[in-house]
């Protein structure tokens, strides 16, 4: 098991490295002069010198990969190119924050709703229940997050502007009443992308124990229906599904952008977009590795957590 | 009939299944008994209904099945109206399940001791405490070596063998009626097997409970039952105790079965009885006697209007028109071999293959393993082994799973890359990679492969695959009409119609599938033909066919054979030299005839002895080995099967690897003990205690 | 009942060769029928593909008329569906949409198909140490999200038709080739295959003779679910205004662009809104068709 962590941590180095340098190499490609394009057409060749110099543009590429690389793992990840220079750092930091504040309460929100969903499916399969679950999850897997996003806010609207539910949403202070006005209809938004996902992965997954030799053996053994169900197939049916929920972590921290968007909601994926329209670089660059670093963490985190419930895997 | 009370009666049992909107009857009118302290065998070839019938035994039942009609009756109360809450109460208390495969019928995410615990508990409501060292009890009783570890250990831990004994712990950890054993040893290998029969008859006995074995394989129901139930299409054909219906049977079924199973005994000229044709699916039985359109002894009457399921006399029960006359001895069937192979040329000492010294090794570490180290997880699979075969003879290889005899044969055929050795065909040197082979080569040298459902492309029609092959290898160019007729010649050589050519695999047998390769492998007129257990996953009734298509083939086209099998019995029948190989070795070779007699090797010798005879009046011997086949990644030093070997003569047999001692006419013997010494041993068995199980 | 008696069906491999194609198509329907779910999904995607193809044609407008007099209209029997701020006939802009949100996901679809199938075949046939690096070259390129990449790349390569598909055919080549590696993986080892080995064919024949039938169930699932996501992410793309550029009409601008004015023209937003939502239900619908007929049961 040991073993396998580090054999797993290296991997993630080596993606890193790996994403890294295909990140750079992506941001490098960008047509034109970067520092004609920050400070416009009029600036002089002093001011573009300049610019060129405090920013490091002037080096070799591999001088200026290495720099980068060095100065994002100690912490420094450089001052964006937009006007007043702020540092990159805190601004994706806090974006961060906001991310991961959207995330936990889309997790608390799909997770059970969609686990749920998928294990009555696959228990009733082929009734009216599963084929309502399964054309839901269809149809609504598949909508863009703007169509669901746009429909939540004016589709629903007169029910939900009762509620007083606002169409932007801003980050929450630390009340939980503020925590669900502000966040529930971007959470719910990510949920409708999730949900069929789970729910499909979850419905197949028990369906797919259900068949095997074992669930025969636990019924045969007199047990009431429900531990064959609950301390039986469940345990083996919702490992994958556990899986690609800690996948999906990955996607809600660095992939909302355009849940992000269409709320005005000020997360990680927002600033990307705003960074890339300005060719923002070193902005731009920040985002991608943190995005990157947690989908990476959560593949990790997905892999240890199928092993350590996996005997199989676990007892290598 | 007698008084007892029998703990299982099935009476006039059918059983449909719903297929899309139609309700297809698969077990139709069956009757059965089960006395106390019986083991009733429950034989039958596959699709014959019977593990659906085991299992509906115990009211269980697939979700698109129902009982149509007839009633099961448990110490005399009936299962039939039951509902599924209430025979929860019944599962896992008074009727047990022994599965197939114990390796999926365990949960891989418990424990074995949470897994036996959990029955305990249910059923006798012991405490966890308790429970767990009851697990620890019953697994001392199916004689597992230090239980307390094992059961802490997940199922995948464990080897097929010990996955099976915890299987029966479990079942019989309530003290149940009725076991029912469904192809329990199927999985495992032959010496394993009879390693787990004696400890199962044993057990039942002992825990007085009844049991219903099922198996397709007779001879390990003429070891195990003291009564037979034979099923065909999903009904009864004969019921009686074992010794009558193996030595007196009276249904044509059963006769055809029995005479169908090769036996060490018959010579090589010899063609297997066989019975034609095959068994019919769900949708399409015949209204009249289901076995009628197979039976070689049919009448009118057997077409038109079915049997009743008589009784004979006590306890002997058939279904047949004319189980009479056959009694009376008025119709005599002929199941003795009658027909003899054509005419061979008799084999000539030239060689057509001869192969020195191959070795081939597995595993090589991956990038990551490289970079990281670890362990170097070799596999050694064939170790510097020699196979000779001489033109139009055949060539036998034997051995367990592990044993690397497959390995040899697909190293031969250049499908694996062989690390080591020299090879020549027809007296050609041959390359060990195929693409260092010529045309010729690959000619002279074709492969008829184990499964028979994925040897043929599912998207191309039969005709189309033999066509494929005699375009690529023949070696003339031929027109589309001569590839046409030599197609037609083909399927005619394999006993199938020139429509064939026409159809996709997915609309042939198993059986006709295999006749198709073999077809393929003829294609190109080889001069050796490697069959990689070429009947082991058909039928008895089918195998038959097969191995008497090989036969005939050999005698026609004078072709040389290799023949892989575990089966030392279907090997016999065609072989005419036999190697015995064990961890990647060649242990012993010879004669046929030379290495089924003394002197053997204490593997062979254990082999044989494991083999369970189709007929019960035969022991078998009682040679078992103990533990399992040692991992071939971690091959003892020595002799290699000295961890297992129940003749091991001392510290020599750990320390030195054994010389090859000659036993005259070519027969070697790869052992520490002197010939005359395991002559002397081996005709006066070790010790008489037939059920000793040592782990 | 794998079986067949004699006789039955054994005319059915010397039919000509459009015979056989038209009788697939035929038993396709007619299996899809069976779940009409999956029908419905199908005959939608058939529709919108004839829009894309004849939407111009028959759209009463072109996507950048601009109608005088007839600015802000709620639909009507003249404009179906309404005109917008500067007076253009929405109907007439999602015609002309069509094409685009087809053609670029259906090209690029077909791309990523067309190179993951064969770079899926050749390691999954051959394994190895180029299976090996393929693999984890294809995993590293995996492990950005899609979104990510599509940004970055889109951010330095400029908005363009080409761009976009250049992006989907690297986001979803990975992913195919992964699928096809998977299905060839599980039959490498078969005996038919060995047999064409033995009888000496050329890689290209066992990879394309022997191996594809085989997966090509695999390979139209994936397809279906492929094409799917890739409109999925241009349409997004389009809303977030890294789409094709102004003035040709992108469903997915329209609908960013019609934001704004929501309070006063509300079906600007809901027609090309309720057109990508009726097109990707339909792919998916079809594709969960697909799947069902060839019993795949592969990735979900």
């Amino acid at each position: 098991m040991s073993r396998y962590i580090i054999r797993r941590l290296l991997l993630l180095a080596v993606t890193m490295l790996v994403t890294s340098l295909i990140i750079f190499g992506l941001t490098q490609v960008i047509p034109g002069d970067v520092a004609q394009l920050i400070l416009g057409r009029e600036a002089g060749e002093q001011a573009l010198a300049d610019f060129r110099a405090e920013f490091g543009l002037d080096d070799p590429l591999p001088v200026q990969y290495v720099n980068w690389l060095g100065g994002f793992v100690t912490g420094d990840w450089g001052r964006s190119f937009t006007s007043g220079n702020p540092a990159v750092r805190p601004l994706v930091m806090e974006r961060l924050g906001n991310s991961m504040r959207l995330a936990t309460m889309t997790l608390i929100i799909s997770v059970p709703v969609s686990i749920l969903l998928g294990v009555l499916a696959a228990l009733w399969e082929d009734s009216w229940l599963d084929n309502l679950i399964s054309v839901l999850s269809l149809s609504v897997v598949g909508l863009p997050e703007f169509v669901t996003g746009l429909l939540l806010i004016n589709g629903i609207a007169l029910g939900i502007k009762s509620l007083g539910l606002p169409a932007t949403s801003s980050v929450p202070d630390g009340t939980l009443e503020d925590w669900i006005r502000q966040l529930i209809l971007p959470s719910l938004t990510a949920t409708f992308v999730l949900l069929g996902y789970i729910a499909r992965l979850t419905r197949a997954g028990v369906l797919d124990e259900l068949k095997k030799p074992y669930v025969r053996t636990a019924t045969l053994k007199g047990l009431p229906y429900r531990a064959v169900i609950f301390k039986h197939v469940l345990r083996n049916a919702l490992l994958p599904t556990i899986t690609v929920i800690a996948l999906s972590v990955g996607w809600l921290i660095g992939g909302l952008v355009v849940i992000e968007n269409v709320y005005n909601y000020p997360g990680l994926g927002a600033l990307m977009v705003d960074a890339v329209k300005q060719k923002n670089l070193l902005m731009l660059q920040a985002i991608v590795m943190v995005t990157i670093f947690f989908f990476a963490l959560a593949n990790l985190v997905a892999d240890l957590l199928y092993a350590v419930l996996n005997p199989r895997i676990r007892l290598e | 009939m007698n008084s007892t009370i029998p703990v299982i009666e099935v009476n006039n049992l059918s059983i449909d299944y719903q297929l899309g909107k139609r309700w297809l009857n698969a077990i139709r009118d069956v009757s059965l008994r089960i006395d106390p302290f019986e083991i009733h065998g429950l034989v039958g070839e596959s699709g014959s209904g019977k593990s659906t019938l085991a299992l509906a035994l115990m009211r269980y039942l697939a979700g698109n099945a129902r009982i149509s009609s007839g009633e099961i009756l448990l110490d005399g109360e009936n299962l039939v109206p039951k509902s599924e809450h209430e025979m929860r109460h019944i599962w896992g208390k008074k009727l047990s399940l022994v599965p197939q495969d114990p390796l999926a019928a365990l949960n891989p995410s418990y424990t074995i001791g949470e897994q036996i615990a959990e029955v305990t508990r249910l059923h006798e409501g012991l405490s966890k405490q308790q429970a767990f060292s009851r697990a620890v009890e019953l697994l001392a009783k199916v004689k597992i070596a230090d239980p307390e570890a094992v059961v802490r250990r997940y199922p995948h831990q464990l080897s097929g063998g010990m996955q099976q004994r915890v299987t029966i712990a479990m079942a019989l950890s309530t003290q149940p009626r009725l076991l029912v054993l469904d192809e329990p040893t199927t999985a495992l290998d032959v010496t394993t097997q009879a390693v787990i029969l004696d400890l199962f008859r044993d057990l039942i006995h002992d825990n007085k409970a009844a049991a219903l074995y099922v198996s397709h394989d007779l001879g390990a129901i003429a070891q195990m039952c003291d009564r037979v139930t034979v099923m065909y299409g999903g009904e009864v054909m004969a019921s009686a105790p074992v010794h009558p219906l193996y030595a007196a049977p009276l249904h044509p079924y059963t006769m055809g079965l029995l005479a169908s199973i090769p036996r060490p005994t018959e010579g090589v000229e010899t063609r297997l009885p066989t019975i034609d044709g095959v068994a019919p699916s769900l949708a399409e039985r015949p209204s009249g006697c289901v076995f009628a359109p197979r039976c070689p002894v049919a009448l009118p009457i057997c077409f038109d209007e079915k049997p009743p399921l008589e009784i004979i006399d006590t306890g002997r029960m058939g279904k047949c028109h004319r189980w009479r006359e056959i009694r009376s001895g008025e119709l005599v069937m002929q199941t003795a071999p009658l027909e003899k192979v054509a005419a061979s040329l008799p084999p000539d000492d030239n060689y057509v293959l001869m192969a020195g010294g191959v070795s081939k090794r597995f595993g090589s570490p991956s990038l990551f393993t490289r970079l990281v180290g670890g362990d170097s997880g070799y596999v050694q699979a064939v170790d510097d082994v020699s196979v000779r075969v001489r033109a139009r003879s055949t060539l036998g290889l034997v051995g367990e799973s592990g044993s690397g005899k497959t390995t040899l044969a697909r190293s031969i055929v250049a499908l694996e890359v062989a690390d080591d050795g020299q090879m020549t065909l027809l007296d050609m040197p041959i390359a060990n990679t195929l693409a260092g082979r010529s045309q010729v080569v690959l000619r002279e040298l074709q492969m008829v492969f184990q499964n028979p459902n994925d040897t043929l492309n599912p998207y191309q029609t039969v005709g189309e695959a033999l066509a494929r092959t005699i375009r690529r290898l023949s070696s003339r160019a031929m027109t589309q009409t001569e590839i046409r007729a030599k197609v037609n010649d083909l399927l005619d050589e394999v006993r199938l119609t020139a429509e064939y050519a026409d159809r996709y695999p997915a609309e042939l047998s198993g059986g006709e599938k295999q006749r198709v390769a073999i077809a393929r492998a003829f294609a190109t007129d080889p001069a050796l033909v490697i069959a990689d257990e070429p009947t082991s996953s058909l039928d008895v009734s089918v195998q038959a066919v097969v191995l008497n298509l090989l036969k005939d083939l050999r005698a026609r086209e004078g072709a040389s054979y290799i023949l892989i099998s575990h089966d030392l019995a279907a090997v016999s029948y065609l072989a005419d030299w036999i190697a015995v190989m064990y961890l990647g070795q060649i242990v012993e070779e010879g004669d046929t005839e030379d290495v089924y007699q003394a002197p053997s090797h204490p593997y062979t010798e254990a082999l044989l002895s494991a083999i369970p005879a189709p007929d019960p009046t035969v022991q078998r011997g009682n040679i078992r080995l103990e533990g399992d086949v040692p991992s071939p990644r971690n091959i003892p030093s020595g002799c290699r099967f000295h961890t297992r070997c129940p003749r091991k003569i001392g510290a020599i047999c750990e320390a030195q690897e054994p010389p090859w001692l000659d036993a005259g006419d070519g027969h070697r013997i790869r052992c520490h003990i002197p010939i005359d010494e395991l002559i002397a041993m081996q005709s006066t068995p070790p010790d008489s205690e037939r059920n000793e199980v040592s782990l | 009942m794998s079986t067949l008696r004699p006789g039955v069906e054994s005319k059915r491999a010397s039919r000509p060769f459009y015979a056989r194609a038209l009788l697939a198509v035929v038993s396709f329907f007619r299996q899809l029928a069976r779940h009409p779910v999956s029908l419905v999904g199908t005959l939608l995607v058939i529709a919108f593909v004839l829009l894309a193809l004849f939407g111009p044609n028959i759209a009463p407008h072109r996507f950048d008329d601009l109608i005088r007099g007839a600015a802000r209209q709620s639909p009507s029997l003249e404009f179906p569906f309404g005109t917008d701020r500067l007076g253009r006939d929405i109907f007439s802009r999602v015609l002309w949409g069509a094409r685009e949100i087809i053609a670029i996901p259906g090209i690029a679809t077909a791309i990523s198909v067309f190179l993951g199938t064969c770079v899926g075949l050749f390691v999954g046939y051959n394994g190895g140490w180029i299976d090996e690096l393929i693999s984890r070259a294809l995993d590293s390129l995996l492990s950005i999200p899609a979104l990510v990449l599509a940004l970055v790349m889109l951010g330095t390569i400029g908005p363009s038709p080409v761009g976009i598909i250049i992006v989907i055919v690297l986001l979803y080549m990975p992913i195919v080739t992964r699928v096809i590696r998977s299905a060839t993986l599980n039959i490498r080892t078969s005996g038919f295959i060995e047999a064409a080995k033995l009888r000496g064919e050329s890689l290209p024949y066992i990879l394309f003779r022997e191996i594809l039938p085989s997966v090509l169930p695999a390979l139209t699932v994936e397809a279906a679910l492929r094409f799917s996501y890739a409109i999925f992410l241009t349409a997004s793309l389009g809303f977030l205004g890294l789409g094709v550029q102004p003035p040709s009409p992108d469903w997915g601008r329209m609908v960013s662009e019609a934001r704004a004015n929501y309070a006063r023209t509300p079906w600007e937003l809901w027609f090309p809104a309720g057109a990508i939502a009726l097109l990707v239900i339909g792919v998916n619908l079809m594709a969960d068709g697909l799947r069902r007929i060839f019993r795949y049961e592969g990735q979900v």
